[in-house]
């Protein structure tokens, strides 16, 4: 803690937050020629040095990998409500919930990791770009308010990252989620195949293909800066790849970022408030209560990028009360906390995917595949009874084979052997941005570093209910036309947050009576105070949405670059 | 069953049915529980363990592979429901096994871990094959016991490594190969 204490107190910028939005943001700022200071609230993670577990088999983990229950009860009561998510060989990752509380007035699954790189270690690497369906959808439909931005706003913004991250998939020329600059993709399996070619024939519109993630197939040196490498489908991804072979911030952006020089990362550090000064009408810096020490340290910028999370940053601006802004900063519109969006998920189907016994794959790929949305996307495909729709992840492999009838040498003989193929499509819906959707702080009640409490008061409602149901109706019409045998369905409502995509709690719009942040990512009344994390989001589309985040954020640096430059910041 | 193939493999080299002394005291050593590696039970009753080992080592015996047993797998059960089962999953775990239990040392009017090894095998099937509902919990017990055991049993590092296909960094994707190239095994990882 000595070298912190010997930090210089003024920045060009600051960045608040390192995971996938921050590290960009970051990154930008430092190779435009910005002193640029991270703050992280956790610890530091080191690239490949801090993967502990990166190399171990289901063997070398305790409990082949699961986390004991009596450890669930003490520190991740809510962390693991999904019963999927803390695991022996990622939970270094995951938040203790005795550490880091939150209230719940519905129940919300605020699942997160405080450490640098934040969840850009454990995300899931789907990268699927927006369009102008998702981007006109509140102003045809008249919900919420207008995004003040189309997708040729941020069309050559998903070209540059798409380019630096590496970005697998297969050119499909879809209107719903056009194709981007694609590394060759991780390809279907044989069984995966036919299905795609099965669901084509007869429904045209639902398009199975491989997943998009940022795992690079094809390394590019030249391209793929930072300390990247060619992907080894270990699929081992959220342990921390050990040759970076996905995209996150200790892979590529922080590396990028420390070579220019630029770059200070503080962790330990957590923003308790953006300053703001009356006279200037600017923000000045921000105030950091160091986690070890308690201390409070103001670091200053001309610049703040807040790319805490969603809900990080929305704590942040909703704890920054001044007499201009009493109610939290830039939150004129009172719009601030409300909005809160996720995706929704827990619904789908599963069945025996006959054939192809002969067959086998090697590799473990990091991903399934995908189908993107195919209801609301014209008049053709439009619904009476929801707005928006859903995509599909899912992969079709060959499991354990265990005969229920054989023991014995019998059944020895059998369990050696690969299992028939099955098939698993899980459908992730749209949420809408409604404002009674919220999250606020309990100033009554603090942390143990004296931070008010988040609270969450969101849930999913009618149009959600009514897009699951045919979610796993079209679920069920795929497997049936790929011939699949023993369908089974499922439809076990999430929490929102369950699916970790959290968006929309200060919300970009034209109006500043009705939205935080203008097409910029600036706070309206607060411009040089930027927010390109997920809380910008102005609705949720279907897709996952850490690609748009960084793209948001390269656009925003650049723009904030040109107004420094232009003497106007 | 090392023992039992001596006794075959003495059979076909005499060509004979008579049991001399040697033989004779193999046989009657089957009967008696054989040497299981012990621990120290985290779930299951002390008293249990041989009742758990013999039926895993009936499920799962040695073959040119090893056995469960050989392998830790009773352990690791014990370990696994110990750790990862809830209160009440540890008590619905627990009322099915003893229903197992009652079976399996009442249907052949004598203690299971007192069978002859073709006689355990028997039982197993038997129980297995049943349809009946009085047997129902001790079946859904049985099967549970196999599916995990053979689950904990290829997820060693012996047998991963040395009976399934392991290949801990793949390199490229390959989606589509004939099974036969790889030997028609599974893949450990």
């Amino acid at each position: 803690m000595s070298t912190q204490d010997k930090l210089p107190d003024t920045f060009d910028a600051i960045v608040v937050g390192s995971g996938i939005s921050g590290g960009y943001a970051a990154m930008e700022l430092c190779k435009k020629g910005y002193k640029t200071l991270i703050l992280e609230r956790g610890r530091d993670v080191k690239h490949i040095e801090d993967y502990d577990t990166a190399n171990d088999d289901t063997w070398d983990l305790p409990y082949n990998g699961r986390v004991p229950k009596e450890e669930i009860k003490k520190h991740y009561f809510k962390q693991d409500r999904l019963n999927w998510w803390v695991n022996q060989d990622n939970k270094a990752f995951v938040n203790k919930d005795d550490e880091y509380p939150y209230d719940e007035i519905e129940r919300f699954d605020w699942i997160r990791g405080h450490h640098l790189g934040g969840r850009s270690i454990m995300w899931g690497r789907h990268c699927y770009r927006w369009s102008d369906i998702d981007f006109e959808a509140n102003k045809k439909e008249g919900v919420a308010i207008d995004w003040p931005i189309r997708y040729a706003d941020i069309e050559p913004w998903y070209d540059q990252v798409e380019t630096f991250v590496g970005v697998s998939g297969q050119a499909e020329g879809l209107k719903q989620v056009p194709d981007g600059k694609f590394l060759k993709p991780f390809e279907l399996n044989c069984a995966e195949q036919d299905f795609r070619e099965k669901v084509n024939a007869q429904y045209p519109e639902r398009v199975v293909t491989p997943g998009r993630i940022a795992n690079l197939s094809e390394y590019d040196p030249e391209v793929h800066l930072g300390t990247r490498g060619q992907c080894q489908t270990r699929n081992r991804c959220w342990r921390g790849c050990p040759f970076g072979a996905y995209f996150s911030s200790q892979s590529a952006t922080l590396p990028v970022a420390r070579e220019t020089g630029n770059l200070t990362v503080r962790p330990f550090s957590i923003a308790a408030e953006v300053l703001y000064d009356d006279a200037t009408q600017r923000a000045t810096g921000i105030r950091v209560i160091d986690a070890n020490s308690g201390e409070e340290h103001i670091f200053k910028a001309k610049i703040i990028f807040c790319n805490a999370s969603t809900v990080g940053t929305t704590a942040l601006l909703l704890n920054s009360r001044s007499r201009r802004f009493p109610n939290g900063l830039g939150n004129d519109s009172g719009e601030l906390g409300h909005n809160l969006m996720d995706h929704h998920y827990g619904m789908g189907a599963g069945a025996e995917f006959p054939g192809f016994e002969d067959t086998y794959y090697q590799g473990r790929k990091a991903n399934g595949f995908y189908i993107p949305r195919f209801r609301n996307i014209d008049e053709g495909t439009k619904r009476e009874d929801y707005l928006r729709g859903f995509g599909y992840q899912g992969n079709i492999s060959r499991g354990r084979s265990i005969p229920d009838e054989k023991i014995g040498a019998d059944l020895k003989e059998d369990i050696f052997k690969p299992g028939p193929y099955t098939v698993s499509v899980a459908c992730f819906g749209e949420m809408l941005p409604y404002h009674e959707n919220r999250m606020f702080l309990n100033f009554e009640k603090h942390d143990q570093h004296g931070m008010p409490i988040i609270t969450f008061d969101a849930k999913l409602r009618d149009n959600e209910m009514k897009l699951r149901e045919d979610g796993v109706q079209c679920a069920v019409e795929m497997l049936e036309a790929a011939g699949c045998k023993n369908i089974w369905t499922y439809n076990d409502l999430t929490a929102p947050g369950a699916c970790i995509h959290e968006m929309g709690t200060a919300r970009m719009g034209n109006d500043p009576e009705t939205s935080v942040l203008n097409k910029w990512n600036q706070i309206h009344a607060v411009p040089n105070v930027f927010v390109t994390d997920g809380s910008c989001m102005t609705s949720s589309g279907t897709q996952n949405p850490s690609i748009t985040y960084m793209a948001l954020t390269a656009r925003a640096v650049d723009y904030a670059d040109k107004q420094m430059k232009a003497g106007v910041l | 069953m090392k023992r039992r193939n001596t006794i075959k493999l003495l059979t076909l080299g005499t060509g004979a049915v008579f049991v001399t002394p040697l033989v004779s005291g193999l046989l009657s050593s089957c009967k008696s529980e054989p040497d299981y590696p012990s621990f120290e039970p985290e779930f299951f009753d002390a008293e249990e363990l041989p009742l758990l080992n013999a039926v895993i080592d009936t499920l799962i015996p040695e073959t040119d592979s090893p056995s469960a047993v050989a392998v830790g797998v009773p352990q690791t059960l014990d370990h696994m429901i110990s750790g990862l089962y809830w209160p009440e999953q540890k008590a619905a775990f627990k009322a099915n096994f003893l229903a197992l239990k009652e079976y399996l040392n009442t249907v052949k009017g004598q203690s299971f871990i007192n069978l002859k090894p073709e006689e355990k095998t028997t039982v197993l099937h038997e129980l297995i094959d049943s349809r009946e509902d009085s047997t129902k919990t001790a079946r859904n017990s049985l099967l549970d016991i196999k599916n995990q055991s053979i689950a904990y049993y290829l997820n060693t590092e012996k047998v991963a490594k040395n009976h399934l296909n392991y290949l801990p960094v793949p390199g490229p994707f390959l989606p589509c190969i004939p099974l036969d190239e790889l030997n028609g095994k599974a893949w450990a990882i």
